[in-house]
């Protein structure tokens, strides 16, 4: 006979339900018929360098800022989230459908045109053929619904598949989602308690402002955006204006520097693991 | 219904003959499936919330060979989806029912956070210098084309489409219905009008067959398949019974008895 923690046991089991929605994935219909899935989970210690190249990019974006310290704080807490990381390679195109949808006239010209000018971008890679994208987000979407059937909180996110794809897993994937699964409880990803008290009612108002600013603009006739930037807008009057930022350009060049540094500091260790084994077998 | 006394009644259900009477409940029961995988499709995780899929059941004789002639009518526009298309020209026809999803903003509203999978690039330029636009804002009040789908097209709302189409193959798969996504289909579809906001369709199929009729196809499918095979022997057998005609009120041809001369 034994007994069994019930709270160590569930999170035990999260690796278990990662493999079943790696399956789900894997059995996943597709369009193409084609993509070419692969799946990696990553656990525990090995969290870190993918929550410090987050740490970086959240610097630059609030949804990063958002995953990075839901996920940081989860992991210092002892209780990592376990990070289902699918990707594919979306930028070829076998099919001869000449479809059209990736904006060239044949799947020829957009295969030398991808060959050419593949790139990265802020959370994934391209040029891609859109079908390939669809056949991953479905396989994406069963990982997740397989998640939900087991009862765990999970998210798809740009921001951890990113941060992965930055440091080199999944080589030969243009584009990764990263799922991450649990902690076990009620909620993780959604109305998230780690955020509670990480951004004022000020930050809140802010974003809002910023984001959907003719949400507060007033008669717009007299033609100048008078904008209602406190409950008595009409006694210090605020106005909308338009211009570039120099500031925020310097501060994203400096980002990418300290994003290259974090980058460089694992790449090295993450690119060995793939020559030495397969990283299913690894320890 | 006077009374309450007078509550039941009997339904009986069998996939054959197509159409008929039992047929037809059957596939009333399909179009229940399919219009729970279009909420699940609708409830699927979308980049930052944002509604964007549109979706269409189509279904009934009339509707189904309009689709499956389309998508024969394109399978002679490109030799890679010759065959392709009429083999799933067959599936639609065979089907009882059409789910269209398509995404509203993949051409005309695209994410714009540079996530790179469009063109490989951390903006957003591929989609829009591609694009007739102004501020940002693209025209798309041309609507020529020289491809079936005119791109370039947001590729993170592509995903989102797939997470759609994901979602309702899931509940699909969830109820025991048979279901698949096809290009086809959606690209037929889009054609005829159906999601006429959508920038790119996909068709799934739903079907609730003993067999399911999407998987285990043989060559030739477009000559050799269900409908045909009893097409033929419609034909068939008519033939040889009136070309040995005798009067069977008055005699009956038997086998002869052993011993028999």
């Amino acid at each position: 006979m034994a007994r069994y923690d019930g709270s160590q046991l569930a999170h035990d089991y999260l690796l278990t339900v990662a493999a079943h929605m790696i399956q789900a994935a894997y059995k996943a219909p597709q369009v193409t018929g084609r993509l070419k899935l692969q799946a990696e989970v990553i656990t525990g210690e090995d969290l870190v360098p993918i929550i410090e190249v987050m740490g970086v990019l959240a610097e630059a974006s609030q949804f990063v800022k958002w995953d990075y310290v839901t996920f940081k704080e989860n992991y210092e807490a002892g209780h990592p989230p376990v990070l289902v990381l699918l990707g594919a390679d979306t930028t070829v195109s076998e099919m001869s459908w000449n479809c059209g949808a990736c904006g060239f006239s044949s799947c020829g010209e957009f295969n030398r045109y991808a060959r050419e000018n593949r790139g990265m971008g802020q959370v994934a890679g391209g040029p891609s053929c859109n079908w390939k994208v669809l056949d991953l987000a479905i396989a994406c979407d069963w990982a997740c619904a397989t998640a939900w059937h087991h009862n765990v909180d999970n998210r798809v996110q740009g921001s951890s598949g990113g941060a992965a794809a930055l440091l080199g897993y999944l080589p030969g994937c243009s584009s990764i989602l990263g799922i991450p699964i649990g902690p076990c409880r009620e909620m993780v990803w959604y109305s998230r308690e780690n955020m509670n008290r990480k951004f004022s009612y000020e930050d809140h108002i802010r974003t809002m402002f910023h984001t959907i600013p003719t949400h507060f603009l007033a008669f717009p006739g007299g033609g100048r955006p008078l904008f209602k930037a406190t409950s008595r807008w009409w006694e210090e009057p605020h106005f909308l204006g338009v211009g570039s930022s120099p500031e925020a350009m310097e501060k994203l060049y400096g980002l990418l520097e300290k994003l290259a540094e974090v980058v460089d500091k694992y790449s090295g260790a993450v690119a060995a693991r793939y020559r030495q084994k397969q990283p299913g077998k690894e320890e | 219904m006077s009374r309450i006394t007078e509550f039941g009644d009997r339904e009986y259900f069998y996939e054959y003959p197509p159409y008929s009477p039992q047929d037809l409940r059957r596939r009333a029961n399909t179009l229940i499936a399919a219009r729970l995988m279009v909420n699940a499709a609708l409830t699927a995780p979308f980049a930052g919330g944002v509604p964007q899929v549109e979706a269409e059941i189509v279904y009934g004789q009339q509707e189904q060979e309009a689709v499956a002639r389309k998508m024969e009518e394109l399978a002679y526009g490109n030799p890679a989806w010759e065959e392709l298309f009429k083999y799933e020209a067959v599936m639609v026809r065979e089907s009882d029912a059409i789910i269209f999803l398509g995404n509203r903003l993949a051409g005309e509203y695209p994410l714009d956070a540079g996530c790179g999978m469009c063109g490989g690039r951390s903006d957003c330029s591929y989609f829009y210098e591609k694009k007739n636009t102004r501020y940002g804002l693209v025209d798309v009040t041309d609507r020529r084309s020289a491809t079936p789908i005119k791109g370039p097209l947001c590729s993170a709302r592509v995903s989102d489409l797939g997470f759609a189409v994901g979602s309702a193959l899931w509940m699909a798969a969830r109820l025991l219905v048979d279901a698949r996504p096809f290009a086809s289909v959606g690209l037929a579809g889009q054609q005829l009008g159906y999601c006429p906001h959508s920038f790119i369709v996909v068709g799934i199929l739903v079907a609730t067959l003993s067999k399911n009729p999407y998987v285990d196809i043989n060559p030739d499918y477009h000559l050799i398949n269900m409908t045909k095979v009893l097409e033929n022997m419609r034909k068939q057998y008519i033939t040889p019974r009136t070309v040995t005609t005798f009067d069977y009120r008055k005699w009956i041809p038997k086998p002869r008895k052993e011993g028999e001369e």
